[in-house]
């Protein structure tokens, strides 16, 4: 047979055909066709799904190549694909009985290996005798990934072999005995149910179910998956007599990492002390883990069979006071209060010296009796040894420029492979700005920019940010840059690279703008380089960056302008001398506050607008715009709106924020200013500031002065159940930590949103912008509380993730911001309360003891009492309202 | 890929006697002789056997799988064991090259019977180290280390085989571990029980966010943003280890590599100290940190033979006194030091300051030609590639021509490694290609 007749013969005939014409020839003979029937097999294997193939090539029936590739193929080129090529008909024992291939176990075994669902593929060949059953855990995988119905030969196999791996092959993904069990549907047993049956059956040994059950636990199993071991122990419900036979198992679980394993063990383990089946000294040794368990119910009740065991083993009352100490390690000043209490009726002279080591630790409500215990005194405590600085408030640095071609060049392949400091950035574009030229005249000095930028381009991941420096970089070496764009998005100039009215999309032009003026041989500053950390551009530095311009000749770029106008500095210099010739010199002067001509660019008279100290509204450059267009000459009004939704079913609840702008930019108008007030669209569809930590990061320079806008983005771009490695929302908390204007509403929104976030990267560094700000004197406790209280009183969310997020801003040393933010959110009626406030009362509660601190508000005051609740907050509610009026 | 072959006489197993625990570690049949490396009682029973347990999980941690790598050729190697004069120390590296463990016992925590200096990979299955933490402070421990230091018959052919295929990057991270290891300084202790708030403190999940911790009086101060006198944490979930443990140890001591964020966390147990020697991100081996390919890319190192020579199991390499007894300068030997850590022929101890003595069990003698960047450099200036000019050099690398630039201590280069790395990951190809040029003008 030659190739074209074999090529005919897979591609116009059946696959049964192919196979009975196929099995007739010798495999060496077979093996010659391997490559034309891979190729073709490939071919058509890329359009797998899509009830569709290649234009140029037809085939009668798709299954005759995978029957070609079976027959012809080696074992390692099988194996070498990503997934077995297994045809419907023929079935594939059927295939393998007329092939008689020489790599049937080879590749069942790696398959097998590779995946679960394997198994039901290739189980006919082994129990034909074709090849033998892979030694590999995804045969037990495969029992926990689908539900089968066990013929009487595979029941067999199960309970004598196959069922006591169950409690060895842990599984993951989805392929795990608790995963099955809660997935099932509702009508199917569940393993537990099966192993249970078999069991009552006496097909199972109840003993040894029990048994391994327990070894399972004392693997090293993921919780998750752990927890079906246990709940499997549970539900084979074993008698008094079990578990007593089981006690120092059930001991030895209690020093496990899982806490649901603690859990079970210490339930257990109660049954046990209660029943008198336990030798009390073994117990105060086990108890030792669950007494530093990071759970309050597992403490409290470790406490409790503490007390009881000492009681039985007087001799242990001292060893046993020595461990109830460790529970003070707990961060519940409940917990704490109730180890004291044990160690107290227990042996407080032996645990004695321990306590002194948790004085420092224990809630402030602890402190006074744990010193007393001690017998210490909290003002001999010796002065701490610090090795961390305290935070600083930020001062503005100032942002010094590249001096050479060479440092220029360095400084942009740095940016290039990481753009996340937008200073950096902007330095970076401020060499190409000077000394673009330069560089251009050197090829072999340039030769490492043009690779890697062509390499970004091709491969630009996701920041807007790295794509707009790699065609900055390509343009730079290429000499053009419009060109380049044609060539790279199409026919037009339509920047396919990056979002549609963005930042990027701004900042590619404006770096356009750049390279054309190099291209004609004009080198000047970045007029928008910020003079120094606080992003802005000061007045002075402008004026002479202008002014090299004009030396050379050379009208400044009218967006480059505009974001310098943005980033203007609202210092003290006038307008009085600044010249009035160009529409670039008119915008300054307008910008500090001239009376001139206004016109005829939109786009840098509203920027010019923005950096007005008054920012009144100015028709004659609303006017500019065909409608009024947030912060073009008219100010935005921004405000945060925060509600509840809940699904159809009524199951699932989220928190909807919209941040409105009046008036909205309807008309998609480009201008800087503008872009922070497009109406939403979608969750994340009016989003301009990009999608990545460095674009976000970008975009925060571009009205340093006045962040509201940029803020409203970051209200309106959070997601608060998203947890990501590289989360780019914390960009929008940056100009906190930055030099800058005191926090305006849209800002200490966007603080109390991001505390109460999922992703704890998110929470931990608003809670130390939160901290800086208040530092710094920018964002007061009455305004930060004003801000939290829509989102609080929603209910959306945790209220719990707000009283964490207090006790950390009080743990860096803000405790008194702390405790006046939740002295104001106290105020509201009693059918309001938040739910789980009593947390936040706990805390507050604290804070005030910690520093002494006056219970004073009034509205708070009148607010606690008026709360009808039991539990926590009744508790808290009364101490507060019990502390002393006047500070101590 | 090298594939390591374990063959043990028996399973290593821990079992009851009549005082307490006997924990029999089985020693490869490759190297274990006739005699036991080591029979001996721990005298703090409970801490030896969960620092050995917490050796072991983190040798058979996975906190990173590599893309490029299946997650089931990430088999885990076994735990060495290197018996010295006055030291026992035990070794584990995490399959996913990410963190590096290790027990270091002092005569004092043992009551040792017989010993016999050397290194050996131990078995540590699944049993075993179930089993450890179940040893309590007040029962006896016996630890054997050797091929038949369980009486179990075994025929000749009833040995324990494991084949495990280890990955380059895993082999050539152990060694270089301890290079990232001799340039640390030390950053903070804390008292045990601000050590256990921290620890509880933690995320419990995993975590890969960067976060700073650093020392506040007696308490720790964690942050998102980096505040002077802080330690770069990256997947604190690594550090979990140590939570069964910070409640038997007197103080965590935590130390530094400033030059490419390595740490290193240290439960000091007085007689006994457990190192966990973590690497800048989960996800970066240390074998890519390159931190002595400056000294290997050098023409010859004399000397190396000479200290090589004077190996002899030390617990304490003393750079002067071996500097006046081999007449070598002490620069060199430090430099020779390092070169041999990276060839797996000794470790460091950051408790004294030290290296000491000890071979790891696997084949590194071509870790100089393993190493890619190395190769690459040799392809460099072997091809003619570099153009060596006043404080400059032009390196032709392919149709791009990069430019290192160099000073006493200010080298750069315009390659996208070095824009991303800096020198934080030791030098780039082009920098060592130069390095050579220079050596060999």
């Amino acid at each position: 047979m030659t190739e074209t007749e074999f090529l005919d013969l897979i591609s116009t005939r059946t696959s049964q055909d192919v196979l009975d014409q196929l099995s007739r020839m010798p495999a060496k003979d077979r093996r010659a066709f391997a490559k034309p029937a891979m190729k073709l097999f490939k071919t058509f294997d890329r359009f797998w799904g899509l009830n569709d193939g290649p234009d140029d090539v037809t085939v009668l029936d798709q299954e005759a190549l995978t029957v070609a590739v079976l027959a012809t193929a080696s074992g390692s080129e099988l194996k070498k694909l990503a997934f077995f090529p297994r045809p419907d008909k023929p079935a594939l024992i059927e295939i393998i009985r007329a092939l008689d291939p020489d790599w049937t176990q080879s590749v069942v075994d790696h398959f097998v290996e590779q995946r679960v669902f394997y198994v039901r593929d290739f189980q006919p060949l082994w129990k034909a005798g074709l090849c033998t059953r892979p030694d590999s855990d995804a045969i037990i995988l495969s029992y926990y990934s689908y539900w089968t119905e066990l013929s009487d030969e595979d029941e067999k196999v199960l309970l004598e072999t196959d069922v006591w791996r169950f409690f060895e092959v842990e599984g993951g993904g989805e392929d795990s005995l608790a995963n099955h069990d809660k997935y099932i549907k509702s009508h199917v047993d569940t393993w537990a149910d099966r192993l249970k049956q078999y069991a009552d059956q006496g097909k199972l040994d109840r003993q040894r179910l029990l048994d391994a059950s327990l070894d399972a636990l004392e693997r090293d199993f993921g919780q998750y998956r752990a927890g079906w071991y246990s709940r499997f122990h549970v539900h084979l419900e074993p008698t008094q007599e079990e578990l007593a036979a089981r006690s120092d198992r059930y001991l030895r679980l209690l020093a496990s990492s899982i806490p649901p394993t603690v859990s079970f063990a210490l339930k257990h383990v109660q049954i046990l002390e209660k029943a008198g089946a336990l030798d009390a000294v073994s117990l105060v040794q086990a108890l030792e883990a669950p007494l530093q368990a990071r759970a309050k119910g597992t403490v409290t009740t470790a406490l409790k069979l503490l007390q009881r065991a000492a009681k039985r083993a007087p001799d242990y009352k001292s060893v046993a006071a020595e461990k109830a100490a460790l529970a003070l390690i707990s961060e519940d000043s409940g917990v704490q209060g109730k180890a004291l209490d044990a160690v107290e009726a227990m042996d407080l002279a032996s645990a004695a010296p321990m306590l002194g080591d948790y004085v420092d630790l224990v809630a402030p409500s602890v402190r006074p009796r744990i010193l007393e215990l001690t017998g210490a005194s909290a003002e001999v405590a010796p002065e701490p040894e610090m090795t961390a600085a305290p935070i600083k408030p930020a001062v503005p640095t100032p942002i010094v420029p590249v001096s050479t071609a060479a440092e220029a060049l360095a400084l942009f392949l740095k940016v290039l492979e990481d753009p996340r400091d937008p200073f950096e950035v902007e330095r970076a574009m401020d060499g190409l700005s000077r000394f673009g030229i330069d560089l251009r005249k050197d090829e072999t000095m340039l030769s490492p920019l043009r690779k890697r930028a062509n390499q970004i381009c091709k491969n630009p991941g996701e920041s807007d940010l790295r794509s707009v420096l790699a065609l900055t970089g390509r343009g730079l070496c290429d000499g053009t840059f419009e060109d380049l764009l044609k060539n790279e998005s199409g026919t037009v100039p339509s920047y396919n690279y990056v979002s549609r009215q963005s930042l990027q999309e701004f900042h590619l032009v404006r770096n356009g703008a750049l390279l054309k003026r190099l291209g004609a041989g004009v080198s000047a500053p970045l007029l928008s380089l910020p003079s120094d950390t606080s992003g802005q551009v000061s007045t002075g530095d402008l004026m002479r960056r202008m002014d090299a311009y004009r030396a050379a000749g050379h009208d400044p770029d009218p967006r480059d302008l505009a974001l310098a106008l943005m980033r203007l500095s609202v210092d003290g210099d006038s307008a009085a001398d600044l010249p009035n010739e160009t529409e670039a010199d008119r915008a300054l002067a307008y910008a500090k506050g001239a009376d001139v001509p206004v016109g005829p660019r939109p786009a840098l008279w509203a920027a010019a607008w923005c950096a007005r100290k008054d920012r009144r509204p100015d028709t004659t450059v609303s006017k500019l715009f065909k409608q009024p267009t947030p912060n073009c000459g008219l100010p935005a009004e921004m405000s945060v709106e925060v509600k509840k939704t809940t699904s159809d079913c009524g199951n699932y609840h989220w928190v909807d924020v919209e941040a409105p702008s009046v008036p909205a930019n309807t008309l998609q108008t480009r201008a800087l200013p503008a872009l922070f007030g497009a109406v939403r669209k979608g969750h994340f569809g009016s989003i301009c500031t990009g999608h990545t930590f460095a674009d976000v990061a970008w975009a925060s320079l571009t009205w340093p002065g006045h962040p509201e806008p940029f803020f409203r983005m970051g209200i309106l771009h959070q997601d608060t159940w998203q947890k990501l490695s590289d989360n780019h929302t914390r960009a929008y908390l940056e100009p906190f930590f930055r030099p800058g204007p005191n926090v305006g509403p849209l800002g200490a929104a966007v603080l109390a949103y991001y505390m109460a976030c999922e992703d704890k990267s998110v929470t931990s560094l608003a809670v130390e912008a939160l901290v800086a700000v208040a530092a710094e004197g920018r964002l007061s406790s009455d305004d930060f509380a004003l801000a939290l209280r829509p989102f609080l009183m929603s209910g959306a969310l945790p209220t719990a993730r707000w009283t964490k997020a207090m006790k950390a801003v009080s743990d860096l040393g803000s405790g008194s911001f702390a405790r006046d933010v939740i002295v104001r959110l106290l105020n509201f009626d009693p059918e309001d309360m938040p739910r789980d406030i009593g947390g936040m009362l706990e805390l507050c509660y604290e804070l005030h003891l910690a520093e002494g601190a006056r219970f004073d508000n009034e509205t708070a005051r009148q607010c606690l009492a008026s709360l009808k609740a039991g539990g926590k907050v009744a508790r808290f509610s009364k101490k507060l309202l019990e502390m002393p009026a006047e500070s101590r | 890929m090298i594939e390591q072959v374990y063959q043990y006489d028996h399973v290593s197993e821990i079992s009851p006697t009549a005082h307490g625990h006997s924990l029999a570690l089985a020693s490869d049949r490759n190297v274990a002789a006739d005699t036991p490396f080591l029979e001996a009682r721990a005298l703090a029973p409970d801490v030896t056997a969960k620092s050995l347990r917490a050796v072991s999980e983190i040798v058979g941690s996975r906190f990173y799988v590599p893309p490029s790598m299946l997650a089931k050729i990430l088999r885990e190697a076994d735990p060495v064991v290197t018996v010295g004069s006055s030291s026992t120390r035990f070794e584990g590296f995490s399959a996913c090259c990410s963190a590096y463990i290790r027990l270091d016992l002092d005569d004092e925590a043992l009551e040792i019977q017989s010993r016999r200096k050397g290194t050996t990979n131990v078995d540590f299955g699944p049993d075993l180290r179930g089993a450890l933490p179940t040893v309590a402070k007040d029962t006896e421990l016996r630890i054997g280390v050797g091929a038949e230091v369980v009486e179990i018959s075994t025929g000749d052919q009833s040995f324990l085989e494991k084949k495990v295929p280890l990955p380059l990057r895993w082999v050539k991270g152990l060694a270089d571990v301890q290079v990232a290891i001799s340039a640390m300084e030390p950053a903070f202790s804390l008292p045990k029980i601000a050590a256990q708030r921290f620890l509880r403190g933690l995320p419990r999940g995993k975590n890969d966010q960067l976060i700073w911790v650093a020392a506040v009086g007696p308490t720790v101060r964690v942050t998102s943003r980096k505040t002077a006198g802080a330690v770069p944490l990256r997947g604190s979930h690594r550090l979990r280890v140590f939570e069964p443990l910070i409640g038997l140890a007197d103080s965590l001591d935590v130390h530094l590599n400033r030059a490419n964020g390595a740490s290193s966390w240290c439960l000091n147990f007085g007689t006994q100290r457990l190192w966990l020697v973590l690497n800048a991100e989960p996800w970066r081996g240390f074998s890519g940190d390159g931190g002595v390919l400056s000294d290997l890319a050098k023409p010859d190192r004399p000397g190396m033979a000479t200290v090589a020579a004077e190996l002899a199991w030390q617990d304490r390499i003393d750079p002067t006194e071996m500097s006046g007894r081999i007449g070598l300068g002490l620069e060199e030997i430090q430099t020779v030091l390092g070169a041999l850590a990276a060839g797996g022929a000794v470790g460091f101890d950051l408790a004294n300051g030290s290296y000491f003595h000890r071979e790891l069990p696997f084949d590194l003698a071509r870790a100089e030609v393993l190493n890619p960047r190395l190769k690459s450099a040799h392809k460099l200036f072997q091809g003619g590639a570099v153009q060596l000019e006043e404080g400059f050099a032009h390196v032709k690398s392919g149709d791009v021509t990069h430019k290192v630039t160099f000073g006493e201590n200010d080298w750069s280069c315009t390659c996208p490694w070095f824009a991303k790395n800096g020198l934080q990951r030791g030098p780039c190809k082009h920098m060592l290609a130069v390095e050579m040029a220079i050596d060999h003008p």
